[in-house]
C-alpha cells in the first residue's frame, strides 16, 4: 500500500517562465541555466519577498525597504531601516534590472544575485536573522512547504532553494517601458517635449560616460566628489578591495525610475534630484572614474539646462513596471 | 531506492524533515559508508499537537575507506581547550576550535591509478560542537593524495550553496562574498584580544590575496584497509606569527594570504 502510494507522487511539474527584455539590450549577466525561471519559483520568491517571516522578529520583509511603487527602494529614507527601529548606514538601492548586475551593493561586495539576499537577512541592522533561523521558521509553515515543493520538488526549505526562489523574483524586476523607451522605439503615443528632447541631448553630452543607455549605468564604481560624512564614515569600495584608489568609490546606480527613488547618493544625503544635478554642476566636483583616476572637466549647466535634464530624467519613470500586478504583494 | 525516495517525500510533506534512517542509508551508499541507525527522533506534526515517537535507535558501524585529518602541534596531538602549547616565538596557547575547507581531490592507489574528484568540497571541523575530520575516499590502498586547501575562485563565486558550501554553516562572509578557508580560534596569555582570545578567519580568493593552495602528500606505507591519517601541524603558522602583535585576522588581506600559506605547509603524511 505504502509502495503504491509512493509511486503516485511524482516530481511536481513546473511551468517555465520567460525572461523578457528588449531585443536591443545587451544579454543579461545572470546565469539562468543554474536557476531556470519557473512560475512556481517566481511565486515562491514573491511570497518570500513580501513576507516578514525572514526577519528575526518577523517584522521586516524585503519589501519594507524595496517598495514596488517607488521603483523598489525605500523612498524618503536616507538610509535603510531594520528590525526594532535600527538604522543602517547606506541608502537602499532600487531593485531594477539586476539581471545585468555584475556585482551588488554600493561597494560591490557581492558577486552573485543568488548570494545577495543573505546580507539583508543576516545583517543585525536590517532583518537581523540568520539563515538557520529563517529556514527553521519557513519549514514550520505549511504554506511555505507547499510553495517550496511546487517550485523545487522539495518541501524542506534549504539555503539554496530559499535564495534561488528570491532571486527568481528579483531577477524578474525588469523596467523597460518608460516613456523614454517608447520614444526610442518610435511609439507615437510617447511624445517628448522640446524641453525633454533638449534634456536628452544634454544628458548624452555629459552623463553617459557613467550612465550609458539603455541601462543607465556602466556598472563601475566612482568617487563622485561628495564630501565624506564624519558622522557616518564610509570608504565604500575600498572596504572590499582594500585598494587605496577605491577609497570613497561607490556603485554607479542605474537612473531608471530615478524621479521616484529619492533620496539620492549612497548615504541618501540629497532629497531632491535638483540637488544631485547641482552637485554635478559645481566647479569643484571632481569625479574619479573607477578604471583610472580622471579628473573630469567640471559640468557647468545653466538653469535652463538643469531644468531640461530634470525633465528628461522624469521620462525614465516606468509606471507599467511600478504598477505591475505580478510584482505586487501576493494575495494570500 | 525510488520507493524510499517517495516515502521520504511523503514524510517530508507532512513533517518537514527527512525520514531519516533508511533514506540516509541509501543516500550514503555511494559515499562508501555503511551505517546502521537506531535513532531516537522527535518530530511534531503540523500545528495541532506534538507527537514524540521513538523511531529507531542508532548504532553506527563505519567500515570506510577513510582519510582522516589529525590536527597536531609539532609532535603533539591537539587537545582542544586544554593543553598549553608553545610556539617557536616562546608564546603559550590553547586552541578552542578549527574549521577548514578542503576541495578538488585526486586520489592515487598503489598501482598508480588516479581517481579525480574535482568540485568535491569538504568542510572539516574540530574542537567546537561538531567533530568531523574524516573524508571517505574511493581508493582501497592510498598511495598519494592531492587536494586544495581552501576553495578556488570559481567555486567561491559559482553561487553553489549546497552541502558543505551552505552559507548557513557559518563559514561564509556575506558582505564581501566568499568562504572562510580556515578558522582557528583559541586563547593565549600573549594575545591582546579580549580575555586573551585569538581568532584567525583566513580566506580570500581574489588577486593578490588568494589564500587557497594545492597540497600533495605521499604515503610510504599505504594501509590495506584504505584508512589513512594525515597530520595537520598548526605549529607551522604559530612559529611565524607573534600573537603579541597579531591576535586576529578576519578579512582577506596580505596577512591572511601569508598565514594560510604557513598553515598549508603544515599538512604532512607523517608525524614529525
Amino acid at each position: 500500500m505504502l509502495v503504491l502510494l509512493g509511486f503516485r507522487f511524482s516530481e511536481p511539474k513546473t511551468i517555465p517562465r520567460q525572461f523578457v527584455y528588449p531585443k536591443s539590450w545587451p544579454k543579461p549577466v545572470y546565469d539562468f541555466k543554474r536557476n531556470p525561471l519557473t512560475e512556481e519559483g517566481f511565486e515562491l520568491g514573491r511570497n518570500l519577498f513580501y513576507d516578514p517571516i525572514l526577519s528575526g522578529d518577523s517584522s521586516i520583509s524585503c519589501a519594507s525597504c524595496h517598495l514596488s511603487f517607488t521603483g523598489f527602494t525605500h523612498v524618503d529614507h536616507a538610509v535603510s531601516h531594520g528590525i526594532e527601529g535600527r538604522i543602517g548606514r547606506r541608502n537602499t538601492l532600487a531593485l531594477v534590472n539586476v539581471a545585468w548586475n555584475k556585482s551588488f551593493h554600493w561597494d560591490g561586495g557581492v558577486l552573485n544575485l543568488d548570494q545577495q539576499a543573505i546580507n539583508p537577512i543576516s545583517h543585525p541592522d536590517e532583518m537581523g536573522s540568520n539563515l538557520n533561523t529563517s529556514l527553521k521558521k519557513l519549514s514550520k509553515s505549511t504554506r511555505y512547504r507547499k510553495l517550496f515543493y511546487k517550485a523545487f520538488g522539495d518541501s524542506v526549505p534549504n539555503t539554496t532553494n530559499l535564495l534561488k526562489g528570491l532571486a527568481q523574483f528579483t531577477v524578474s524586476l525588469v523596467s523597460s517601458n518608460s516613456r523614454y523607451d517608447l520614444f526610442m522605439v518610435g511609439d507615437t503615443a510617447a511624445h517628448f517635449t522640446d524641453q525633454e528632447k533638449n534634456g536628452l541631448s544634454i544628458f548624452r553630452e555629459n552623463c553617459i560616460s557613467c550612465h550609458p543607455e539603455p541601462l543607465f549605468t556602466n556598472y563601475t564604481f566612482a568617487n563622485t566628489g561628495l564630501k565624506p560624512d564624519s558622522l557616518n564614515p564610509d570608504s565604500g569600495r575600498f572596504e572590499i578591495t582594500r585598494k587605496p584608489e577605491d577609497i570613497f568609490k561607490f556603485r554607479v546606480p542605474s537612473l531608471r525610475n530615478v524621479a521616484v527613488t529619492f533620496p539620492y547618493m549612497h548615504d541618501g544625503r540629497f532629497r531632491k534630484l535638483k540637488e544631485v544635478i547641482n552637485h554635478y554642476a559645481t566647479k569643484n566636483c571632481q569625479i574619479t572614474n573607477s578604471k583610472d583616476l580622471v579628473q573630469q572637466d567640471e559640468l557647468i549647466f545653466d538653469d535652463h539646462q538643469k531644468k531640461d535634464i530634470l525633465a528628461f530624467l522624469q521620462t525614465l519613470t516606468d509606471t507599467k513596471f511600478i504598477r505591475e500586478n505580478k510584482f505586487q504583494h501576493p494575495i494570500k | 531506492m525510488v520507493v524510499w525516495g517517495k516515502l521520504n517525500f511523503l514524510y517530508r510533506m507532512v513533517f518537514g524533515q527527512n525520514f531519516c534512517s533508511i533514506y540516509r542509508f541509501i543516500r550514503l551508499k555511494n559515499t562508501y559508508r555503511l551505517e546502521i541507525f537506531v535513532l531516537l527522533q522527535t518530530f511534531h506534526s503540523m500545528r495541532f499537537f506534538n507527537i514524540f515517537i521513538v523511531l529507531l535507535g542508532i548504532a553506527r558501524i563505519s567500515v570506510a575507506q577513510e582519510f582522516r585529518i589529525r590536527p597536531v602541534f609539532g609532535p603533539d596531538t591537539l587537545d582542544w581547550g586544554k593543553d598549553k602549547y608553545t610556539s617557536a616565538k616562546a608564546e603559550t596557547m590553547s586552541f578552542s576550535s578549527l574549521e577548514l575547507y578542503l576541495s578538488d581531490f585526486t586520489w592515487t592507489d598503489s598501482a598508480g591509478k588516479e581517481t579525480k574528484e574535482p568540485g568535491r568540497v569538504e568542510l572539516l571541523e574540530a574542537g567546537g560542537e561538531k567533530q568531523n575530520l574524516s573524508i571517505a575516499h574511493p581508493i582501497g590502498s592510498l598511495k598519494r593524495v592531492c587536494f586544495r586547501f581552501g576553495l578556488d575562485s570559481a567555486t567561491q563565486v559559482s553561487g553553489r550553496m549546497d552541502g558543505d558550501l551552505d552559507p548557513a554553516l557559518g563559514m561564509y562572509w556575506a558582505w564581501n562574498t566568499g568562504y572562510i578557508q580556515c578558522r582557528l580560534e583559541g586563547n593565549s596569555g600573549s594575545s591582546k584580544g579580549k580575555k586573551g582570545k585569538f581568532e584567525f578567519h583566513l580566506g580570500g580568493y581574489s588577486s593578490p590575496w588568494a589564500t587557497d593552495q594545492k597540497v600533495c602528500l605521499d604515503f610510504s606505507n599505504p594501509s590495506i584497509t584504505g584508512k589513512q591519517d594525515v597530520f595537520f601541524d598548526i605549529k607551522a603558522m604559530f612559529d611565524q606569527v607573534s600573537l603579541k602583535k597579531t591576535h586576529s585576522v578576519l578579512i582577506p588581506c596580505e596577512q591572511a594570504r601569508q598565514l594560510s600559506h604557513f598553515l598549508g605547509m603544515g599538512f604532512r603524511s607523517q608525524l614529525k
